[in-house]
């Protein structure tokens, strides 16, 4: 709409095509629409359509538009849901854990310091296992920027959460349905943090095919609990437990991580059937891996950018192939070796470090590689902290620097 | 992938309430309050107070009755208890 109109002229004209307007929702409610939107409103978008019953979330920066969009749509009514308005970030995973002890499905948001803010609460979540699906938008660390950088949800690897990475909008928008649909697995039942790079993805607009509520509806079915608060049969959830129950509860949770990888991929085909797209795979490969001489290993947009740098090395002649995990937590060990065994030479590029070490991919990796005695030639390479810009060729100058080296 | 491995149920921290759940916490107890029933004027102030709920009144019972099993010997009860002319109707006494 047009902003020199007067607000008069413009009811004038939504009152004109309301017959059309109607026609249109219905149409979105049987059909998938192609969009223009962001990543952080592709989040709202797949929210939405997954029918949290409570969110709480707490809107500063490094906040994103992605909780600015679903207050919206709870206060215009387009969502039947408790939306509470927290003080802080620790507050709004408190919140979050207690109404999904009452029973409800549940969601928030975070990035950045915010996620650290929110920290004690996240390892909560993660030790007592409580099924929220929780977006972070990956944004840099003090000194702080609004730029794609790992460092934050990498802190978080350990705390008991599935973690995703996302490499473009639509992905973003796929996997934060399936996430509601992997956390609330009753062989699962464990919070799920999907992760999508700042502003490369949260705040850059690409084509996202959004599905139908219908659609979504047949796939996501209503919160069923594990454990619900009751005051006729009360209990106590997560209170002082002693050694025996502590380690009974950790060794559940790595069994929980185990039923994960093996049902991860089980959901991401009912996905793909009953909406389409996403494919079954938690490691994506892109280019001809039989050939190729050296594989460079990424995740979320990194990965995405490899991608690129696969076409522009061709007309080089060199061949070389792209390996995206876009599932972290529970990490793809098995598939990874499968794929790592049928290339030369490894490039594993990091957008986070672990201090002291190395990047976290690239150590994972590297143990990953002494346990099955696999020959192969480690690279490895931290890029793009802060949200350093890497373009393809950037990627493709290192892949050219290991060859050389080799 | 092994798809054929048997998927374990998860383990969630659930604790049930139960009696005593601590133990007998009456043997903590150094000091313990001493029932005075002609000072009694059976306002249940100490029954309302008492943090761990160890102050009973029974449907017959019109006074109030301390369960020693679990009082820990805090002495709520003698703090609150208004007494008679002065006089209160709980007092603590060495155990």
């Amino acid at each position: 709409m047009c902003s020199c109109l007067s607000r008069k002229e413009k009811a004038e004209s939504l009152g004109n095509d309301s017959r059309i307007e109607v026609k249109e929702m219905v149409q979105s409610l049987e059909n998938p629409q192609t969009k223009l939107m962001t990543g952080a409103e592709a989040v709202a978008t797949a929210a939405k359509l997954s029918r949290p019953q409570v969110i709480a979330a707490y809107p500063i920066t490094p906040q994103t538009k992605i909780v600015e969009t679903l207050s919206g749509m709870v206060a215009r009514g387009e969502m039947d849901t408790e939306y509470i308005n927290v003080e802080s970030e620790h507050s709004a995973m408190g919140a979050v854990i207690g109404a999904s002890l009452a029973g409800t499905r549940t969601f928030t948001a975070t990035s950045s310091h915010g996620l650290l803010y929110m920290g004690e609460l996240v390892w909560w979540a993660g030790m007592t296992r409580i099924p929220v699906v929780m977006p972070v938008v990956n944004r840099s660390l003090n000194p702080w920027n609004i730029w794609p950088d790992h460092q934050d949800a990498m802190t978080f690897r350990d705390a008991g959460w599935i973690q995703f990475y996302a490499k473009n909008n639509q992905e973003v928008l796929d996997l934060t349905i399936c996430a509601f649909k992997i956390a609330e697995h009753h062989k699962i039942w464990m919070p799920v943090m999907v992760c999508l790079d700042g502003f490369i993805l949260s705040h850059t607009s690409a084509q996202v095919e959004v599905p139908s509520q219908k659609k979504v509806d047949n796939f996501l079915p209503p919160f069923e609990p594990l454990a619900m608060l009751d005051p006729d049969n009360p209990f106590a959830h997560g209170s002082l437990t002693d050694s025996e129950g502590i380690w009974e509860q950790r060794m559940s949770l790595i069994d929980g991580f185990n039923n994960a990888h093996v049902l991860i991929p089980q959901i991401f085909t009912e996905y793909t059937e009953k909406i389409g797209r996403l494919g079954n795979y938690l490691i994506e490969v892109t280019g001809d891996i039989e050939h190729a001489e050296c594989a460079v290993i990424a995740l979320g947009t990194l990965g995405e950018e490899a991608e690129q740098t696969v076409e522009y090395l061709l007309e080089k002649n060199i061949k070389a192939v792209v390996l995206r995990p876009r599932v972290f937590r529970p990490f793809p060990k098995k598939e990874l070796i499968v794929l790592i065994n049928k290339v030369p030479r490894l490039l594993v590029i990091d957008r986070a470090v672990s201090f002291g070490n190395a990047g976290q991919l690239a150590i994972e990796i590297q143990a990953e590689l002494f346990a099955h005695k696999v020959e192969v030639k480690f690279h490895q390479k931290i890029m793009g902290l802060g949200g350093m810009d890497v373009n393809y060729v950037d990627i493709a100058t290192e892949i050219e620097r290991v060859l050389k080296e080799d | 992938m092994n798809e054929d491995i048997e998927l374990k149920d998860p383990v969630l921290p659930l604790g049930r309430p139960t009696l005593g759940s601590a133990g007998e916490t009456g043997d903590w107890r150094t000091y313990r309050p001493k029932f005075i029933e002609e000072n009694c004027i059976k306002c249940y102030k100490c029954w309302l107070s008492c943090p761990e709920g160890t102050i009973r009144v029974d449907a017959h019972g019109e006074y109030p009755y301390i369960d020693y099993v679990y009082c820990k010997g805090c002495g709520v009860c003698v703090h609150v208890c208004p007494g008679r002319k002065k006089q209160k109707a709980l007092e603590m006494i060495p155990e």
